[in-house]
């Protein structure tokens, strides 16, 4: 429940949600997800909704800091940048690093191309977060999860296997 | 066959996919019955995979791991083929778990030289997750270079005698009176041959793994060339068809084998990448209790998409695994063969098939 010190409120969200906020972004924006989560965090210091009921308040971090991911990674130059300063456990191969790089960053770009309430759907379910979590967070009824989630995928599909022709290989095995 | 539940809107049977659904059994019954929900959650399920596969990429560690496309294990090929399947059960990953396998009970005492070749004489099934098939993957390939391609498709062959001809074990054929109805009576033959994969080590890469990961693990002496050879046997599969797409499949495959050919054993190498860092606990725990020494194989099943459970086919240990509302497939080995019975049936089906099996 709502704590009636705003300041303690905050930091007790900060503790419980950072970590799974964070492991959320990071599909979105590697290096920056820590900085793309405090800012959600700075963002809902100032919000109304600090003063909803707890289950509220992370809905509303996931969805503002999935919005602020996507704007950061839009930014395609400040994208490659830090990927060329990104941390690389192996000194590997930096051309197949490179190839991966472009893979993720290919995904990420069908992903921002989709509708919001979409594409958030689809980072949440992948996160493995259930369909009760999703619908608050998405704000819709559980019962319509199944459908933005089949939409969403059906979308995500046609533009990712026309950006990837050769993944359109299964497709035509089955029968 | 045809229930009499109403169809399903879209929404929930792509619930009924991720088994969030109000009334699963009833859900499942209905689109094993119904032509239109199959198709439907057919096509959902191919949405899903083509986006999971993708978004995998965006997974931890950040280094995804390079695309691998074979199916090593096409004999267990559920009916409704899937991008993820297909990976999961192949090139790299299957590399790990046949390294994997040879994890004895009582540890290398035992295994000693004797596992310097693993021959397959039984299956057993090993739940992996997307995540952690990728994961494996990505740190094989931090290890060493994978080479080799497994056949993944099989070529059409005129007859069966033909494809008999062409492998040392006996082709298995299905008893008519088992083939349901509505399936042709002829089926198309199919040929898959023999190929290998190799992962060749390379101990300064593992090196500079090993210290970027903070683990203290030594390389071992020997591994450097050290190469890791997966044996995929040549198989035969007869697949009968219907009009409605229905499909039943056997197939017959020979024994999997596994051999290094340098100074370190299977063995070696198994205690070795137990303790590499980034080997998911959950698959590594479940391989540990693979029985390496008695030639079990332990057969993938992709733990997000369907179940696999242990159980008998004619006495011999199989695994079965189904698909809601999509499916069944069964595998076990018998003396040098293995066998696969997959279909768009119920698994009540599938095992009547395969106890019933001649050749």
């Amino acid at each position: 429940m709502a704590s009636p010190v705003p300041e303690l409120r905050l930091e007790s969200i900060v503790r419980s949600a950072r970590a799974s906020l964070v492991a959320l972004v990071r599909r979105v924006v590697d290096g920056d997800a820590e900085d793309v989560v405090q800012e959600a965090f700075v963002r809902l210091s100032d919000d109304p909704v600090l003063s909803r009921p707890d289950v509220e308040v992370t809905a509303w971090l996931r969805r503002t800091s999935l919005n602020l991911a996507f704007n950061r990674a839009r930014d395609v130059g400040r994208w490659r940048a830090r990927t060329a300063r990104a941390e690389l456990p192996v000194p590997a191969d930096p051309a197949a690093e490179a190839v991966r790089a472009d893979e993720r960053s290919a995904v990420r770009a069908v992903l921002d191309g989709l509708p919001p309430k979409q594409r958030d759907c689809l980072m949440l379910r992948h996160a493995g977060y259930s369909y009760a979590e999703i619908a608050g967070t998405l704000d819709i009824a559980v019962g319509s999860v199944g459908t933005t989630l089949a939409r969403a995928e059906r979308a995500f599909k046609e533009k990712y296997l026309t950006a990837h022709p050769a993944d359109a290989r299964p497709d035509q095995e089955e029968r | 066959m045809m229930t009499t539940m109403t169809c399903p809107d879209e929404g929930t049977l792509r619930a009924f996919l991720d088994r969030a659904d109000d009334d699963h059994a009833a859900l499942a019954a209905h689109v094993r019955g119904c032509l239109d929900c199959r198709r439907a959650v057919r096509e959902l399920r191919l949405a899903e995979a083509v986006t999971s596969d993708a978004l995998s990429l965006l997974d931890e560690p950040a280094a995804a791991p390079a695309r691998v496309s074979n199916d090593a294990y096409e004999i267990v090929d559920p009916p409704v083929r899937t991008r993820r399947w297909g990976r999961i059960a192949s090139g790299a990953a299957a590399v790990a778990l046949a390294v994997g396998l040879t994890l004895p009970p009582a540890g290398p005492a035992v295994a000693g030289g004797l596992l310097s070749m693993f021959h397959s004489r039984s299956v057993t099934e090993v739940t992996i997750s997307n995540a952690d098939a990728r994961q494996v993957a990505t740190v094989l390939q931090k290890l060493g270079v994978t080479t080799g391609t497994p056949s993944s498709s099989f070529a059409p062959v005129a007859s069966l005698a033909d494809a008999q001809a062409k492998v040392a074990y006996p082709v298995a054929v299905p008893r008519q009176v088992d083939v349901p109805a509505g399936l042709v009576t002829t089926p198309t033959v199919g040929y898959l041959a023999k190929s290998d994969l190799t992962v060749a080590f390379d101990a300064a890469r593992t090196a500079a793994y090993l210290q970027a990961s903070g683990s203290s693990t030594q390389v071992p002496a020997g591994l450097d060339g050290e190469k890791l050879v997966l044996h995929f046997p040549d198989a035969v599969a007869l697949q009968y068809k219907g009009a409605n797409e229905q499909l039943l499949m056997v197939v017959s495959a020979g024994a999997f084998e596994a051999s290094t050919t340098g100074p370190l054993d299977v063995g070696q190498l198994r205690d070795f990448l137990l303790k590499v860092p980034g080997i998911p606990t959950s698959l590594t725990n479940q391989l540990g209790h693979v029985d390496l020494a008695a030639g079990a194989l332990p057969l993938p099943i992709p733990v997000d998409q369907v179940r696999g459970t242990k159980t008998t086919v004619n006495g011999h240990s199989a695994v079965l695994v189904a698909s809601s509302g999509m499916g069944s497939a069964v595998a076990w080995q018998a003396g040098d063969r293995l066998t696969g019975v997959a279909g768009t049936y119920g698994s009540d089906v599938v095992l009547k098939v395969a106890a019933g099996l001649k050749g």
